[in-house]
């Protein structure tokens, strides 16, 4: 199968910055996760691993956190003659301000029309996978379906489209339940397969009928009108849209079975290089359960924490069940314990800052405490 | 027809690196893993990015499949450039060419290579020195020396210079004499094996050692910086003063890696004006364990600690288990230390698996026999229960089925 791929820099179902302060000052695909990379490696990676080369990255606003990670796509081997990375800014809408997937869509259709491939993979850049494209596509191939999308079985707080298949995999219910359940359930991610001809067709359709979303008017609403199938991602996946799932995922990561699933599955996840000498570990550092990234200079306590990129932890400084991004300075005997600190955030000598698990306690980029 | 350039470097990367023993046996010495994530040669490729010189021409000869493929188009140093970039320059390139004589011949060989681009001063680099220098800094030396050939100079204490080729000079940095290891030295500045010269008079002084066929043995030091200096050019000392060292044995391999541990030593691999390029692995944040237990210490992305590490270098994808100990080693990428192993003073190479419970090296104040440091050579396997005493060397691929 020929596919190209139109990625979404962020969602469009709710207002970001106010479930996720992470993307105030960016997009959702460029918030650093798990010590060296962000959001986005994970579906570049996967799409890169099934050979899906030509990759458009449709952008809203506040996407120069994303083109700066990203680049010309060199690091991900994305930067080819024929296809390669190309940034979808809001520039082509013409048509004002995009309020969701369909008018986005619409606004790159002129990109979506000259795509040499017949098949085009549709994704959010907020998915933290490893998923196998290639099954995803032979799947698509070997049901004959319409349109193929991807579901995780799991159990979120937050309201998700819950989808019901037959014993074939096919779609015959969805359901956008208004609370989360305990239970797991089989939950719709934003990843979906169609041919290309068909996409142009919805959005137009889209256009004319006022629809303003995939997951409600084309996957919930479509599916006696189409053959639509379910394939299920079976490691380790979950969507990142709000402060909490991104510190829960984030300590997953501490868990050898996700990181075995994530890191060590069928792709290597890429990210950007950026030349950071190894990490040291002075005289008394005291480091526990923790992922750390390279370029840091650790002298302190560290227990069950992500570390990022050129992280300072100085003497007697202790760092617990926090997340510390890149370039962050945390001084002598500061004490921060369920904490995210966002980059170069500065935490001055003896400070204490505490969150706790279920809310954990954010600092936002550039501040000094 | 490629754009003139001011200068261009010319980096010698044949060495065998003999001294190396098990390290050397299967890459050339410039491609020999240091200091966590780089190669020897790192340290000269990120010389020339960062003093702005965008042209470099490596001559390699011995074992060079991993250092060519290790270069590559040279994008990791900066180096893929439209006008200039690097170029891997083996030997056997013109019809009457052979294998590289000597450091002088093998710049001769690849005269063409230089006239392409037109310079007016070549840099001549060797490939296995440790340092950092802005090589921009002593051109304008040699420029307002108006001098023919500049020889980088470092002093060293008088009773090693016995062991370096040392620069007799006067007042004004001339060089006045130069003698290959001296039985009795007159100074202590030694050659660092870098130096620039007119392109013009290296020219002409290649062509006229090349002429001397059986009586010459085309060596930078031994035939044409002496027939410079007889005919009386101007040659000057640049003097440098900062960290460099040849890590040309395990001894000195050993000690370069152990001085990145120490915060006192003046080679600054943080400085982010000065970066160290390299090739990365393509990996994950490293994961420390529960039972780790890490002081004075460097740990690169990949690796896996669940054991003891003090004054070590773990390359990335490392594992060390629990209840391992490592101390004052290096342990190249992708090697295992297995559980209840002991690492003491010890270059392990590259995807080798120390397994449960062997012992490799020792602390000399433990040690009564001849000590050394223990090496442990790529892809080789130390059995459970195995002791590899200390100054011992492991074969390459040895102990696998």
């Amino acid at each position: 199968m020929n596919a190209f791929s139109i990625l979404f820099a962020d969602s469009y179902d709710y207002n970001n910055s106010e479930t996720n302060v992470l993307a105030n000052n960016r997009t959702l695909a460029s918030i650093p996760f798990g010590g060296r990379y962000r959001l986005v490696d994970f579906v570049l990676s996967a799409l890169v691993g099934a050979g899906i080369y030509d990759v458009g990255i449709v952008t809203r606003n506040k996407y120069n956190s994303l083109m700066e990670h990203v680049g010309w796509g060199k690091d991900w081997d994305l930067n080819r003659k024929n296809g390669g990375l190309k940034f979808l800014t809001p520039f082509q809408s013409g048509t004002g301000v995009v309020t969701n997937k369909i008018e986005a869509l619409n606004s790159v259709i002129d990109y979506i029309e000259t795509a040499l491939p017949e098949y085009c993979l549709l994704s959010d850049a907020n998915i933290v996978t490893n998923i196998d494209l290639k099954q995803f596509m032979k799947y698509h191939e070997e049901k004959g379906a319409d349109i193929s999308f991807v579901y995780k079985r799991m159990s979120v707080e937050d309201p998700e489209l819950q989808v019901t298949l037959d014993n074939e995999g096919r779609l015959v219910d969805a359901i956008l339940r208004k609370k989360g359940e305990t239970s797991e359930e089989n939950l719709f991610l934003n990843m979906i397969l169609l041919k290309k001809e068909l996409l142009i067709n919805l959005i137009e359709k889209g256009m004319t009928y006022g629809w303003q979303s995939i997951k409600k008017n084309i996957i919930a609403n479509s599916f006696n009108e189409y053959k639509i199938y379910g394939f299920e991602a079976t490691g380790y996946t979950t969507q990142i849209k709000t402060c909490e799932e991104f510190y829960q995922a984030n300590m997953d990561l501490l868990k050898k079975d996700v990181r075995f699933e994530l890191f060590h599955g069928v792709n290597p996840i890429l990210t950007r290089i950026k030349d950071s000498v190894p990490t040291m570990y002075g005289e008394n550092a005291n480091v526990t359960n923790s992922l750390v990234a390279d370029g840091c200079k650790i002298d302190g306590t560290v227990e069950n924490c992500i570390i990022f990129r050129d992280v300072v932890v100085k003497k007697d400084a202790v760092v617990k069940n926090s997340i510390i991004m890149q370039g962050t300075v945390i001084e002598n005997s500061a004490e921060v314990q369920c904490v995210i600190t966002d980059t170069d955030v500065l935490i001055t000598e003896g400070k204490k800052l505490m969150g706790t698990e279920t809310m954990p306690f954010m600092i936002n980029k550039g501040k000094v405490i | 027809m490629a754009k003139k350039k001011e200068m261009i470097a010319m980096l010698l990367a044949g060495g065998q690196g003999n001294r190396l023993y098990v390290l050397t046996k299967e890459r050339a010495k410039p491609a020999v893993p240091f200091g966590g994530k780089y190669r020897i040669v790192d340290f000269t490729l990120s010389n020339c990015a960062n003093s702005g010189i965008d042209t470099v021409g490596v001559l390699t000869q011995y074992r060079p499949l991993e250092l060519n493929s290790y270069i590559g188009n040279g994008q990791p140093w900066d180096l893929d450039r439209m006008n200039g970039g690097v170029y891997i320059l083996p030997p056997y390139t013109g019809s009457s060419a052979s294998w590289y004589k000597g450091t002088a011949n093998a710049i001769y060989q690849n005269i063409n290579f230089i006239e392409q681009y037109d310079p007016e001063y070549v840099l001549v680099l060797s490939g296995d020195h440790v340092y950092k220098m802005d090589y921009a800094r002593m051109l304008d030396f040699h420029k307002k020396k108006n001098a023919d050939a500049t020889i980088a100079v470092m002093e060293v204490p008088i009773e090693q210079a016995s062991s370096f080729g040392i620069m007799n000079t006067n007042d004004d940095l001339s060089i006045s004499e130069f003698e290959e290891k001296p039985k009795v030295p007159k100074s202590n500045k030694a050659s660092m094996g870098i130096y620039i010269f007119k392109w013009e008079k290296l020219r002409e002084y290649l062509i006229l050692d090349e002429a001397k066929g059986e009586n010459t043995s085309n060596d930078f030091g031994k035939d044409v910086i002496p027939a410079m200096l007889n005919d009386n050019q101007r040659m000057f000392a640049y003097p440098f003063d900062g960290y460099w060292k040849d890590v040309g044995t395990i001894d000195n391999l050993w000690e370069a890696n152990m001085d990145l541990l120490n915060p006192s030593i003046a080679i600054n691999i943080w400085d982010p004006l000065w970066r160290i390029y390299c090739r990365h692995d393509i990996t994950t944040p490293h994961y420390i364990d529960k039972d780790a237990d890490i002081e004075n210490s460097m740990v690169t992305e990949g690796c896996y600690v669940d054991g003891k590490l003090n004054y070590s270098i773990l390359f990335s994808d490392v594992t060390v288990e629990e209840g391992a100990d490592v101390e004052y080693s290096v342990i190249m990428r992708n090697t295992k230390v297995g559980k209840g192993a002991s690492v003491k003073y010890a270059i392990v190479a590259d995807d080798a698996i120390i397994e449960e419970g062997a012992v490799v090296g020792a602390a000399p104040e433990s040690y009564e026999g001849k000590w050394g440091i223990a090496v442990i050579g790529q892809g080789a396997r130390v059995k459970s229960g195995q002791v590899v005493l200390p100054g011992e060397m492991i074969e390459p691929d040895s102990g696998r089925e």
